[in-house]
């Protein structure tokens, strides 16, 4: 590995900060007592995660109740769906949700969709963006839930989230977020997004893997996935992963602290990086509307080069970036999300996601531009597509 | 500072030899790539859940330990159309396929160095026990100087243009000496067992495995024949893909001495057996030929000729043909000679050509 390496890939996941990983060693060390156990061990540890929820709902303003601790994103946005799916009586089969999801929602829904209930998978635009209006069209007697998420985790489309959740509540649909890449990045409350389920994940925001939550909004019922105990009010049951918790609540103080300067700063990063790309570099496709897009993610389509060639060649320079979303990176063919913009295969597996975060520095994109445009024009001179 | 002899991508089955290999190469000067086929896939894209995983795994734990960087592609869609559905096509042919030969020539130094090339490596290197030569106007290719090991029977296909980018790191190795090598760098595959089976049948049953791939195909065989010496019928089979040639097992046959699969007949579902000496055979057609450490002969000449894995060469003269196949006669006849593996040509060390064998007639 060269000797400074450069990480735009936060997307995929982010680096702890020191102080998340100092209150997880002390909780380890300190609050190791079972949550549920009524003596002094037990109650230390209870007033630690109850803490940390408090951490999570300063940053989503909402209500202790309202917060779900779950392993993560992937199982928030199952318990929402699945949850939902459970609870509705008879006539209740149809879902919504877009083309360009996570696999966390889209394999959700399409599970469901060959057990019994009827999915609709909305297109998004060639902006990457879902139309309110469609969602209001393809809403049926017969809808239970609607799930769209907030920011797309390849290319940073920012949806109309507060308009669909204005739609489904006026319809009595409920409706599911999954914020997991806007989370931290963009402020919101969780009554703005007129959400009435929103997931959410700490390896994203600086905190350890394996924790998440969702927002359950009052008085939404969920059928519980997991059984055995009575923890987080039944809906996530087993012994609270405490570490993780206290680990996840860090990360959210220290994102509030950070959210009225971070997101400017990452913001123009990304932009710079852009810029200096189509000056540059020919033939590169921004993807997704650049207007209505998450401040650290950029994707870009470099025509004829092959994306995950690129990221080879990037990485041996010691530059993390991704095709697509890592969820997806090593399955054959191109990412369903550039090809649901309307991309041809060709130019969707061209493409490369650059994603910002906190301790990235005018230095990473300098390193980035010293090497980039070189791999591209190596690939483009070995490519059958490009003369 | 070592000097730089250029980047090199060395295919990675998460096994010790290709491990070994790459930090042979590290040591040279070499900057080192590792690159591991994802070889199964199930029909949505997900990865399988078979042993591949863990080698794969095993590949990567290797390049972070040796600290290089380690990529795993996904080559199912190209590793069905070049290799399971060849097998499974020459077994409903009648002829016995060389997965492994197809796997070297048209994944590995195909699929993979067409990859490597694109992430700017140099060379391409494997696990294999085998050497090259340069220096002449011909790239040579010999056999390993660990003679139990040796491989080159399954690389006869590689053209000149591949094999000038090759590098077999393990050429001049044996078997324990790499052992050790690995146990030396703390590899944690340094004694694991050597890999036997066909990759892709960890059962080691090839017949369900056909069974499986194409059962309407072997259905519509069915039952047929098995012919003895002298042209009795000696009870019938359930379809000709289920046996090889030189079988001597699974037959199900009284007789007085063991019988042997001498010959398989796909047009009229039969199966030839006979006693040991019967299933000798002294001229065979070879096919697909490819030439790697000599240019095309027009003339015959003298070779040693190998027609299995595991069998020692034996003399033969190879005469060519107008056609580009050619006509191999043993010095002393051959045991089961079968149609659809590798016949190799050896003059010493040195692997000549190869083919498949077409027939086992003239």
């Amino acid at each position: 590995m060269p000797p400074k390496s450069v990480y735009l890939d936060n997307a995929a996941t982010t680096r702890p900060e020191q102080e998340v990983i100092a209150a997880m060693m002390d909780a380890l060390e300190q609050r190791w007592g079972n949550p549920s156990s009524i003596h002094e061990a037990g109650r230390k540890a209870r007033v630690r995660v109850e803490e940390a929820r408090r951490q999570v709902t300063d940053l989503m303003r909402c209500r202790p109740e309202e917060i779900v601790f779950t392993s993560g994103g992937t199982e928030a946005n199952n318990l929402a769906i699945l949850g939902t799916l459970g609870r509705v009586q008879g006539q209740k089969t149809h879902i919504i949700t877009a083309a360009t999801e996570h696999r966390a929602v889209l394999d959700t829904v399409k599970w469901c969709g060959e057990h019994g209930f009827e999915t609709t998978v909305l297109p998004v635009g060639s902006d990457g963006r879902l139309d309110p209006a469609d969602v209001k069209k393809a809403i049926r007697p017969s809808t239970a839930l609607v799930s769209v998420m907030f920011v797309n985790n390849e290319i940073g489309t920012i949806h109309d989230i507060a308009e669909i959740g204005r739609i489904t509540r006026e319809a009595g649909v409920i409706f599911h977020t999954d914020a997991v890449q806007g989370f931290g990045m963009i402020p919101f409350t969780s009554a703005e997004l007129n959400a009435d389920l929103v997931s959410v994940s700490s390896h994203k925001i600086y905190g350890p893997k394996g924790i998440g939550a969702l927002y359950v909004r009052q008085g939404i019922r969920l059928e519980p996935r997991i059984h055995g105990g009575h923890q987080e009010r039944g809906l996530r049951t087993g012994t609270e992963n405490t570490v993780g918790i206290v680990g996840f609540g860090k990360a959210c103080e220290l994102c509030r602290e950070k959210i009225d300067s971070e997101p400017a700063r990452i913001r123009s990063l990304r932009d710079r990086l852009e810029t200096e790309i189509i000056e540059s570099i020919d033939d590169v496709e921004i993807l997704g509307s650049r207007e209505h897009r998450a401040p650290g993610i950029l994707n870009c389509s470099f025509k004829g080069c092959e994306g995950e060639a690129l990221l080879v060649g990037l990485d041996m320079q010691g530059i993390y970036i991704a095709t697509g979303s890592a969820c997806e990176s090593g399955e054959a063919g191109a990412s369903h999300v550039p090809m649901a913009l309307g991309l041809s295969r060709a130019d969707a597996q061209a493409s490369l996601r650059f994603s910002f975060g906190r301790y990235n520095t005018n230095e990473d994109i300098d390193t980035v531009m010293a090497v980039l445009p070189g791999i591209v024009k190596r690939l483009r001179q070995m490519s059958p597509i490009m003369p | 500072m070592k000097q730089d002899r250029g980047l090199v991508a060395v295919a990675m089955s998460g096994g010790v030899d290709s491990s070994v290999a790459a930090a042979l190469l590290m040591e040279k000067g070499y900057r080192v790539i590792g690159l591991t086929m994802r070889l199964r896939a199930d029909a949505e894209g997900r990865r399988a859940s078979c042993c591949s995983l863990s080698s794969e795994h095993d590949a990567t734990a290797v390049a972070v330990r040796l600290g290089f960087p380690h990529y795993t592609l996904d080559v199912s869609q190209e590793f069905l159309a070049e290799v399971i559905q060849d097998f499974v096509r020459e077994y409903l042919l009648g002829r016995t396929p060389n997965p492994c030969e197809r796997c070297n020539a048209f994944m590995k130094w195909q699929v993979l160095w067409d990859k490597a090339q694109t992430y700017g490596a140099d060379y391409f290197a494997t696990g294999h026990y085998a050497r090259v030569q340069r220096g002449g106007a011909r790239v040579q290719m010999r056999r390993a100087a660990f003679r139990p090991k040796d491989q080159s029977y399954a690389l006869w296909r590689i053209s000149q243009e591949h094999l000038k980018h090759t590098l077999f790191p393990l050429g001049e190795l044996s078997k324990t000496e790499v052992r050790q090598k690995a146990n030396e760098l703390g590899l944690i595959n340094a004694d694991a067992a050597d890999s036997q089976e066909i990759c892709f049948i960890p059962e080691g049953d090839y017949r369900e495995f056909l069974l499986k791939q194409n059962p309407e195909a072997l259905h519509k065989i069915g039952s047929g024949e098995i012919v003895g010496p002298g042209g009795k019928v000696l009870g019938t089979h359930n379809g000709f893909p289920y046996y090889t040639i030189g079988q001597r097992k699974g037959l199900g046959l009284t007789w007085p001495r063991p019988l042997y699969v001498r010959q398989i007949d796909a047009e009229t579902n039969r199966i030839f057996v006979d006693e040991e000496e019967g299933c000798y055979g002294s001229v065979m057609r070879v096919e697909q030929v490819n030439w790697v450490s000599w240019t095309a002969p027009t003339e015959p000449f003298d070779a040693d000729v190998q027609i299995r894995y595991r069998d020692p060469s034996a003399p033969a003269r190879v005469i060519p043909q107008n056609d580009g196949t050619l006509q191999i006669e043993f010095v002393s006849p051959a045991f089961a000679i079968t149609p659809g593996q590798s016949a190799v040509f050896y003059q010493g060390d040195m692997l000549l050509g190869g083919g498949i064998i077409l027939s086992n007639t003239s």
